[in-house]
């Protein structure tokens, strides 16, 4: 019996050994099964940005496009990025929704703007998105619906222009990920001096709102379990320190409400 | 063990006895898939063969054994595997260093398994490392 047990226990070490010893090897940068070069990254945004540009309704009004703005360099000087390739949109769309495309471009609808209360909750949506941008969610989760080979191809058509758009704006991020984005998300805004509570509490509310006929909160269905992420976010920051410095003053903060208009739609 | 060593088993006790080696080889294609069938398949021989001799049941019980320890093996890569394409997790280097521990597991079991198929079939006795002794202990012989 003893031999048996030797003899397992070694066969059950060199298995073990190996594995530990081989996973110390970086195979999925020398394979490069996951990476995408930045540059094929940033040219697909652009086909998609294009093609959204042709048929979304993009806002230009300042008194929307200055707050989105103001949040975004205060994000992205606290992810420490220099040039700030991360561009904030609001589209005219009665859905509360907001997701990132490749290479850095944030979408947010107008109907999510007239839902947040505040700038932080604004911010919290935003810092979420981002991370899914910083952690390379968004071209993994497209090389992983789509396919490596059409993503990369120079020639990407309107098919797969209209499937990429589709996967990012309607389709959930796995679980995992989406946790991992709302954690990266709270560190963000605790950097950027901004409350992540509201956050919390946005998740929250949205979560509490089951019935939605309209299919009307498109951002809570592929955002699930936002009982539990809002749990998550107050876990992460309760024993944070965070001394809030606003970012847009109540006049500018009214002026892009009173810009909305009820039903989430909204002129030039 | 000593005893097998020394026995030499009639000619239609070596052709049963490689035929359970066989038997898990055949099923391989199939089972790198789905990792069961070489496991049912080595069943299904061991069980036709549980009133066979000592030295046809003591090759039955080695191959079942083996073919035992490599499913939990397998069924590891499939699980994983499928979950990287159906959900959005991503290929680590964890997995790619478990693939590769496991194909050369499998290779070394389909290599032993040759090995011994082609030996019994000559009649003569086969005990692998670990699953030879774990063998004498689960198959004693008859008289034990």
């Amino acid at each position: 019996m003893r031999k048996i047990l030797t003899q397992g226990l070694v066969m059950l070490t060199v298995f073990l050994g190996s594995w530990a010893a081989l996973a110390q090897v970086n195979w999925v940068g020398l394979f490069r099964t996951e990476q995408v070069s930045d540059a094929a990254e940033t040219r697909l945004g652009d086909i998609v940005w294009k093609s959204i540009e042709r048929r979304a309704d993009i806002v230009r009004n300042p008194a929307i496009t200055v707050p989105l703005d103001s949040i975004r360099l205060r994000l992205c000087k606290a992810a420490e990025m220099r040039e700030c390739p991360v561009r904030v949109y609001a589209v005219r769309e009665k859905e509360v929704n907001a997701f990132a495309l490749p290479g850095g471009r944030i979408l947010v609808t107008t109907a999510l703007l007239a839902e947040v209360r505040n700038e932080s909750e604004l911010a919290g949506v935003m810092a979420h998105e981002l991370a899914h941008v910083q952690l390379r969610h968004v071209m993994n989760k497209l090389v992983k619906d789509i396919g490596l080979a059409i993503i990369v191809s120079t020639t990407a058509g309107s098919e797969v222009v209209n499937q990429v758009i589709h996967s990012l704006s309607s389709t959930a991020y796995d679980r995992r990920l989406e946790s991992a984005a709302d954690l990266y998300g709270v560190d963000l805004l605790m950097d950027s001096h901004i409350n992540p509570q509201p956050f919390a509490e946005l998740t929250y509310r949205l979560g509490q709102r089951i019935d939605d006929p309209n299919g009307e909160l498109r951002w809570l269905s592929t955002h699930p379990s936002s009982e539990e992420r809002a749990l998550a976010i107050v876990e992460r920051t309760k024993d944070a320190d965070v001394s809030p410095v606003a970012m847009i003053d109540s006049r500018g903060w009214n002026a892009m409400k009173r810009a909305l208009p009820t039903d989430g739609a909204l002129g030039r | 063990m000593t005893e097998l060593s020394d026995y030499k088993p009639a000619e239609d006790e070596a052709e049963k006895a490689s035929g359970s080696y066989l038997m898990s080889m055949m099923a391989m294609a199939v089972g790198i898939a789905l990792p069961i069938v070489n496991l049912i398949a080595t069943l299904i021989f061991f069980i036709g063969n549980r009133r066979s001799t000592y030295f046809v049941r003591w090759h039955c019980t080695q191959a079942l054994i083996s073919q035992l320890s490599m499913l939990p093996v397998n069924s590891v890569v499939v699980g994983w595997s499928l979950s990287i394409l159906l959900t959005d997790r991503m290929v680590t280097n964890a997995f790619v260093a478990y693939v590769m521990v496991a194909a050369v597991l499998n290779s070394m079991e389909l290599v032993m398994t040759v090995r011994s198929a082609i030996r019994t079939r000559r009649g003569e006795h086969v005990s692998w490392y670990f699953y030879g002794p774990l063998t004498d202990k689960l198959c004693p012989p008859p008289h034990a």
